[in-house]
């Protein structure tokens, strides 16, 4: 069903992607500075948080 | 942990582009896009289960999705969620939202451009309706991949510490980054993805190949020249490489295939060459440069208080390390555009970059986690670029 036509071509808006994103720097660099390059412990606390938080929910859910 | 919106999927603020992608859909879903977007700027999600369509209307429908409004403020960010299948011009959609979810059994599919014919094709008219359908594939890939390269430089830049422990496997201290990637990411595919991998392998030795020997004869060009003499160099570097390539098939022409793939050459390098001198690339280099060097050298450079000078010196940091699996990722691009029919499961869609997230999977590193959990560390007040 693919049907572009080239002469026809029409933008590609751009996105969050393309433009300049100093949020992204910014937690990137964040990140960088307590983990280093060691993704999997930046994930691993990141899972450990999630657990806790869902612990908790569970918990609040039980006493009401 | 704070949830982000931009970052989450939100049924109260979505649309739901169900079936063929045509006129009539972007005409029934344009009321309910201008209500969300004239009711508040926050993200609106676009769910999606479609076996594809017109990629005109794809574009008119994410062209309307991302309008400003009156008082020029930003655009609605875009969440796009495979719901269940997101087929040809859908998977497109899926890729280009700001931020990209599958649920994990949907299934993903791109394929090569294909036309309609109501007439019997003739030998002339099937020729230029190949070169027609290269075109646009070449066109619809470099589009991919400048919209999604942030995706899997993430993966390679999340996967890196891992190289490692391949090297010493394989008793190999030589492997290179990309190779490592490869080996990191194929076990993790099914078969179809495998395939594809395998394919844009063989595509990105043939590029960099091709790549290698223009930039070698461009930078034997003493005088200043004009584009279009540049342009001869380089077109006649291609040839000599074609002729190179060829030397084994005796069938080989340039009156029959050999005048496409020159073609086909020629626009890939200019596509290569504009985006490795893009903004984009260089924010790519700027924001993951200090993954990939010293700590010393991320200091350092973070300390240069002239942002086009400190943004160069990152470029210059991080190429080394980022062009070739810039390069690999537009062969895997090029090679998705120009294949046949290959499901993708939602893993795959992950670890190909086409998708930021995957609902459900804790264990896979995404954006979202980087914006909900950063954690809390004092910038240096003496570097510029923590300001």
């Amino acid at each position: 069903m693919k049907n572009r036509n080239p002469a026809m071509k029409k933008a590609i808006p751009e996105t969050k992607h393309t433009a300049y994103d100093l949020e992204l720097e910014q937690a990137l660099r964040t990140i960088h500075e307590k983990y280093g390059n060691d993704f999997q412990a930046f994930l691993r606390d990141v899972q450990e948080t999630i657990r806790k938080r869902n612990a908790k929910t569970k918990t609040t859910a039980c006493i009401l | 942990m704070t949830p982000n919106p931009a970052f989450r999927i939100n049924p109260d603020r979505s649309i739901y582009v169900r079936g063929t992608i045509d006129r009539e859909l972007v005409r029934s879903l344009t009321p309910q896009i201008l209500a969300l977007q004239y009711e508040s700027r926050d993200p609106i999600t676009v769910f999606i289960d479609s076996p594809g369509g017109s990629p005109d209307d794809m574009l008119d429908l994410l062209n309307l999705l991302k309008a400003p409004d009156q008082d020029s403020n930003p655009p609605c960010n875009i969440i796009t969620a495979a719901v269940t299948n997101a087929y040809s011009a859908a998977a497109d959609l899926l890729a280009f939202g700001d931020y990209a979810v599958a649920f994990p059994n949907s299934r993903i599919l791109f394929h090569g451009g294909r036309v309609p014919t109501a007439t019997e094709v003739t030998a002339e008219r099937s020729s230029i309706l190949a070169l027609f359908l290269r075109l646009k594939n070449e066109d619809s890939a470099m589009d991919l991949a400048k919209e999604i390269q942030i995706r899997f430089m993430l993966r390679f830049v999340t996967s890196r510490h891992e190289f490692d422990g391949l090297r010493t496997g394989e008793a190999n201290p030589d492997l290179s980054d990309l190779e490592c990637l490869i080996r990191y990411i194929r076990p993790k595919l099914s078969t179809a993805a495998q395939n594809i991998l395998t394919k844009a392998r063989a595509r990105y030795a043939r590029y960099e190949e091709m790549v290698e020997s223009v930039i070698k004869k461009r930078s034997q060009i003493k005088a200043a020249k004009t584009q279009a003499e540049i342009e001869a160099v380089e077109l006649k570097a291609i040839v000599d490489f074609e002729v190179k390539q060829n030397k084994n098939n005796p069938d080989w022409k340039f009156q029959s295939l050999g005048l496409t793939s020159l073609t086909d050459d020629f626009l890939l390098f200019r596509s290569y060459e504009d985006v490795l001198e893009s903004e984009s690339y260089k924010s790519l280099c700027v924001q993951y440069g200090m993954f990939l060097v010293s700590d010393e050298i991320t200091k350092e450079t973070n300390l240069i208080a002239n942002e086009d000078e400190r943004i160069g010196r990152w470029t210059d940091l991080a190429s080394p390390f980022l062009k070739p699996i810039w390069a690999f990722f537009v062969a895997l691009c090029h090679t998705l555009q120009q294949g046949e029919d290959e499901f993708l499961s939602a893993e795959d869609a992950y670890w190909l970059g086409l998708i930021d997230e995957i609902i459900g999977k804790d264990d896979l590193v995404h954006m979202r986690y980087f914006r909900e959990n950063m954690p809390t560390v004092q910038p240096e007040a003496s570097s510029p670029a923590a300001a």
